[in-house]
């Protein structure tokens, strides 16, 4: 492996008649000697105007929070992105950034809320959207003594809905492989009708054992989300005595994403996250753990 | 005191000769006779290079820049890049810069006079209150010249990804 270069881009000061030379002569040395590090930085980084698929086969799981749901497996995972000038596509998220600087971006986005995802256990009931059956909204009391003596699970509460968020981020780059993210947003599908905000700073770490990107974040969800997805009511088919009213929650998270190149197209990837719940939302009669955790271990082809 | 008229002079032959000068590993410190002679404002502003080419992606540049100025009269002058003051001439009709300069396509190098009051009984520039953006800073000076140092890139154009990648859930 090379040294760490600070600045791995090659520049050279030409005239408008040496600049016409330059682009009919080969690559240079210098390019074509590609550094990990060169290439860990393009990682961060897309060419405009290109779509970029990748996808991962391996085995991943996320463990179960959910009363009634075993943990979430998945065999196959996608990594598709698309940035225009503004526009951008990346992973559900669509957005346009409505400022960008050197070391920073303001955009507005619009995502997919994956709170629901924690009552499937099944990945196409998370990938349509059907996370569970669930019970009717009508209260069902059995006709012996009311009501079963059932906790909270996935088996007889109400459905709840997947959501759209949308909001604003700032996105900051103070240094090299450094990133730290702002994001405030709003549910505008009118299911939980609540908010959240994150904070979140990762730092990448080119290794000769492949790329390391360390991540941490704290995420606040309002009341209202909170108590959409994981409060009792009467909406549920429990026993009065199980009612819960969620309550806003901070959930701090680490992540830890590896990637080891293989060739131009292949890696072998992995990561794994661990969060935090809140009490907010680990007390819910529903919830089971008060932290989840989620990891990938596979490997990578870019099409 | 304010020029109403500024001429930037960046003809490819100042860039070329520049280039000759690299190979050389001596950049040009002032501009050819015949350039200075064809400064008929009255102020003059050369800028080498204001051009880079970047073989990769990111593209950035980093570069020994030569500035020069001349004005019909004296004047306190100040040079600065990126709001970072890098020079500055106290009663001076001309003045010259060489020094490495990194950008990144969007920076201003902008040569501005101060008022006398303006400055120290040291005759230094007291320094104004940090702007919140590159314009109000702008807007804040009294330009004598201004250009911005741009780059040619030979590859598509990319940008920092805003997403975590393999982030679905």
């Amino acid at each position: 492996m090379s040294a760490i270069h600070a600045m791995p881009t090659v520049y050279r000061t030409l005239s408008a008649v040496a600049l016409a030379t330059c682009l009919c002569l080969p690559a240079s040395a210098e390019e074509a000697n590609t550094s990990f590090v060169e290439d860990f930085n393009e990682q961060l980084k897309v060419f405009i105007n290109e779509l970029n698929i990748r996808v991962a086969m391996g085995y991943g799981e996320r463990s179960s929070i959910v009363r009634g749901t075993d943990p979430l497996s998945f065999y196959v995972l996608p990594d598709v992105s698309y940035y225009g000038e503004r526009f951008f596509f990346d992973n559900g998220m669509v957005g346009y950034s409505l400022k960008q600087g050197r070391r920073h971006e303001v955009s507005l986005f619009t995502k997919l809320n994956t709170e629901f995802s924690f009552f499937t256990d099944s990945i196409t009931g998370y990938w349509f959207g059907d996370a569970y059956s669930g019970v009717s909204s009508f209260r069902n009391p059995s006709p012996s003594d009311g009501w079963e003596d059932e906790p909270p699970s996935v088996d007889n509460i109400a459905k709840r809905s997947w959501a759209i968020d949308a909001g604003i981020r700032g996105d900051y780059y103070p240094a090299d492989y450094t990133h730290i993210g702002v994001v405030l947003s709003q549910d505008i599908r009118n299911k939980h009708r609540g908010q959240w905000a994150s904070v979140m700073v990762s730092q990448g770490v080119p290794t000769a054992l492949g790329n390391f990107n360390f991540k941490g974040e704290l995420t606040y969800k309002s009341q209202d989300l909170v108590d959409y997805y994981y409060g009792v009511s009467s909406r549920d088919n429990v026993a009065p005595n199980y009612y819960y009213r969620g309550r806003s929650v901070v959930q701090p998270a680490l992540s830890v994403h590896w990637q080891y190149p293989l060739s131009d197209r292949l890696s072998i990837v992995g990561s794994g996250r661990y969060m935090w719940l809140g009490d907010g939302v680990a007390d819910s009669p529903l919830i089971t753990k008060d932290t989840t955790t989620t990891f990938f271990l596979g490997v990578s082809y870019a099409l | 005191m304010r020029y109403s008229l500024i001429t930037i002079l960046a003809a490819a032959t100042l860039i070329a000769s520049n280039a000759l000068a690299k190979q050389q590993d001596v950049p040009l410190p002032h501009p050819q006779v015949d350039e200075l002679l064809e400064c008929t404002e009255p102020f003059c502003l050369w800028v080498q290079p204001q051009i880079c080419v970047a073989e990769n992606a990111p593209a950035v540049c980093k570069e020994t820049v030569s500035v020069n100025w001349r004005s019909e009269e004296p004047l306190n002058a100040y040079l600065a890049f990126d709001e970072q003051v890098l020079a500055c001439w106290q009663t001076q009709a001309n003045g010259s810069w060489l020094g490495e300069l990194t950008w990144f396509g969007d920076e201003i190098l902008v040569l501005f006079t101060v008022d006398e009051s303006d400055l120290t009984a040291e005759g230094e520039w007291r320094e104004r209150p940090r702007r919140t953006s590159r314009q109000q800073f702008l807007n804040s000076l009294d330009v004598l010249a201004s250009t911005e140092m741009q780059i040619q890139s030979l590859f598509p154009k990319a940008r920092r990804r805003l997403g975590s990648p393999w982030s679905v859930f």
